[in-house]
């Protein structure tokens, strides 16, 4: 992928060891200098802070046929002379280069008209955003799956009858949707999985020494600190604790969320973040590791580079986990309801083997099983992504019949897919097929009463084919 | 108020074009996108998201030299009536469930909507849920748009766009994904892939943009 690296002399001169490939006067102001660059893929821009109008930058790549949602700008500043870039650069470079294109759903306008001063609406050119994608062909909400919808902070999905309807208008981009997608259909082509990898990795092999990863919003700006690099994401609050320690394991000897208000966010999901940094704390002190290097304050000791490749995917989790316990010896255990990997218990005196989990596990962490005349429900704690679908769907959660609990459990993750409770099925008295459950025809007989005990020896023996024969 | 009728018209001229572009091609049909397309590219499409597409688009068409070889590809991928047509131009295909009859409500449906916003429909061959006949719709409210603008009645400017985003919400956005996904599998020549992609990449922006127009003038 042909990516080129273009900065405003003016920002270039407060970077005197980065060498771009090309540099404009005065580009901040007149990005349209970018036309005369030709076959250009993937471009990143070396902009002075407040100094640019970004609707004009994104018009100058659609000249020159590039996607600006795959544009990545770094602003410099005074403050830029204290810190070195090299890393950061090599970091945006490879993020560029992994920028896979774009929808056209993905763009998401901001603002298209300005108020004179003469009270006159004025057009504008519109800057544009990347909004979150769900592709059909991947996005389960048929099943039940609401987990975008439960995440959402600004309520801009809706589950209707299997589908979910998406308002972009509603929709602040903040991309929590895309990391808690259990399945990994929600799409941001500005920071996909591969992208930030490819950042973090490409930043830690450029640098000289030890350097820490920080996942800042898009809202903030870039901190010039020779030990730290910053990682723009939508907003930090989409971090998740697998990317915290992925980044260690990539040989980073820090890693941190920047919480949103830190960062100048106004979003105010601060929570989030601290959340996961807390988590990913709790997972090094398990396997003997300085906690401190995720405050974002100290740098500890390199893990060890990793060659694992997909570190950030949306099921990445239990290699993280199995890549960082074979790393340090150690063993981990840490409940923690941030965490994007959970254990489901199931009690047998409440469940009645219905079967709503099963078919509402997005990832097939719960699944069903025969075994002769015996029915089991079966979890796998490496495909369990914490997202409690299962608790919503089942009928007996007012008597505890299921519980999740987000658990990083190197033990769990170690161990096969077990059973986590089963029965019998009732066959049918007419045509001997298997129909239902008995704990869930005793439950019904149960809420029924005796009363209806008639119907109860009706419905309880025959199956549906057969009750009126 | 100019600049504003200017935009509207330019976003008129645009869906005139998709519009004329997704009929069966006639003998001067590329002499007339072209010279179209010459007028809309000095309109500085490439403030908006769909310029790349544009672009394309505008390279497909001032690189087809002879209207012969696009008819059959035309009449392959969208013949309407044709069995088994890949991509069938019509909303109701896409709206109406198979089996299940109803595109003739549907269609006094479409027209109804049409006489609520003022439309008549003239006599042409494409049916009332035509692409075309969609994009025409469209053309003929941001028209009145543009006039609202040049006149300096930012109300009528307003309802034309309240009808706008109404269209666009109930019809077009529903169903042109869908229509353009059925044509890009089908593999269209090159052509009618950027036909299909800018008709796809105009029409989502069109959907959101058009919501925040509106806002922003009744903000004021």
């Amino acid at each position: 992928m042909n990516t080129v690296v273009v900065a405003c002399a003016a920002a270039g001169q407060l970077l005197p060891d980065v060498q771009p490939d090309f540099e404009f006067d005065d580009l901040c102001r007149t990005p349209n200098q970018l036309g005369v660059l030709g076959g250009v893929e993937r471009l990143v821009l070396i902009l002075q802070a407040g100094k640019y109008d970004l609707p004009e930058v994104q018009r100058a790549a659609r000249m020159i046929d590039v996607d600006p949602l795959g544009l990545q700008i770094i602003e410099v500043d005074e403050a830029s002379l204290n810190g070195s870039f090299q890393a950061d650069l090599a970091g945006v470079v490879a993020r560029a280069s992994k920028f896979e294109g774009s929808v056209p759903e993905h763009a998401k306008p901001l603002a298209a008209r300005v108020m004179t001063r003469r009270g006159f609406l004025r057009p504008l050119a519109p800057a544009y955003v990347a909004a979150p994608f769900i592709d059909p062909d991947i996005c389960v909400s048929s099943d039940g799956c609401m987990a975008c919808v439960e995440e959402c902070p600004r309520e801009a999905y809706e589950w209707r009858s299997g589908q979910i309807e998406y308002d972009m208008d509603v929709c602040v981009t903040c991309g929590r949707c895309v990391t808690v997608c259990p399945v990994g259909a929600i799409g941001d082509p500005s920071a996909t999985p591969a992208m930030l990898e490819a950042q973090v990795r490409a930043a830690v092999d450029a640098s000289a020494g030890p350097i820490g990863i920080r996942f800042v919003c898009s809202s903030g700006s870039m901190a010039a600190d020779a030990d730290w690099v910053d990682v723009v994401v939508p907003c930090s609050s989409m971090v998740t604790g697998t990317w915290i320690l992925g980044c260690l394991l990539l040989g980073a000897a820090g890693a941190t969320a920047v919480p949103c208000a830190q960062s100048g966010c106004s979003l105010g999901l601060d929570d989030r973040a601290i959340e996961v940094n807390d988590l990913a704390s709790a997972v090094l002190e398990d396997v003997g590791l300085d906690p401190q290097v995720v405050t974002g304050t100290s740098l500890g000791e390199i893990i060890g580079v990793s060659r694992v490749e997909g570190l950030f995917d949306h099921d990445a989790a239990p290699r993280v986990i199995e890549v960082l316990v074979s790393a340090t010896s150690g063993s981990i255990d840490v409940d923690d309801p941030a965490a994007d990997l959970g254990i489901v218990e199931i009690s047998s005196a409440a469940c009645t083997l219905c079967g709503q989990c099963v078919k509402t596990c997005p990832t097939d962490a719960l699944m069903e099983s025969f075994s002769g005349e015996e029915f089991s429900i079966t979890f796998d704690p490496r495909l369990c992504v914490n997202c409690s679908q299962c608790l919503r769907s089942c009928p007996e959660i007012v008597n505890g019949a299921i519980t999740v609990t987000g658990s990083y459990n190197s033990e769990a993750l170690a161990g096969d897919r077990r059973i986590l409770n089963g029965g019998q099925f009732v066959r049918c008295q007419v045509c001997g097929e298997e129909f239902a459950p008995m704990s869930m025809m005793s439950r019904i007989s149960e809420v029924l009463g005796p009363e209806f005990d008639a119907t109860m020896s009706v419905v309880g023996s025959r199956c549906l084919d057969c009750r009126g024969r | 108020m100019l600049e504003l009728a200017e935009e509207a018209q330019t976003r008129q001229g645009l869906y005139r074009l998709a519009g004329e572009i997704l009929r069966p091609p006639a003998m001067d049909t590329l002499v007339l996108l072209g010279s179209a397309t010459e007028i809309m590219d000095s309109r500085g499409l490439e403030r908006f998201s769909y310029a790349m597409a544009w672009h394309r688009l505008v390279d497909a068409i001032t690189g087809s030299s002879s209207i012969g070889a696009l008819e059959p590809e035309y009449v392959r991928l969208f013949g309407v009536g044709v069995s088994g047509t890949p991509a069938t131009p019509t909303e109701s295909f896409y709206r109406i469930p198979k089996r299940k009859g109803g595109v003739g409500d549907f269609v006094a449906q479409l027209q109804s909507e049409y006489r609520h916003m003022g439309l008549s429909l003239a006599r042409t061959e494409e049916p009332p849920d035509h692409i075309s006949t969609e994009l025409d719709a469209m053309a003929c409210l941001t028209g009145a748009e543009a006039e609202a603008w040049r006149t300096g009645i930012p109300d009528e400017a307003y309802r034309s766009l309240e009808s706008q985003e109404l269209f666009l919400d109930r019809h077009l956005s529903v169903w042109v994904p869908l229509f353009v996904a059925r044509a890009k599998a089908a593999s269209p020549c090159p052509f009618y892939s950027a036909v299909v992609d800018f008709l796809h990449s105009f029409i989502v922006h069109e959907g959101s943009m058009v919501p925040i127009l509106r806002t922003e003038l009744a903000a004021t």
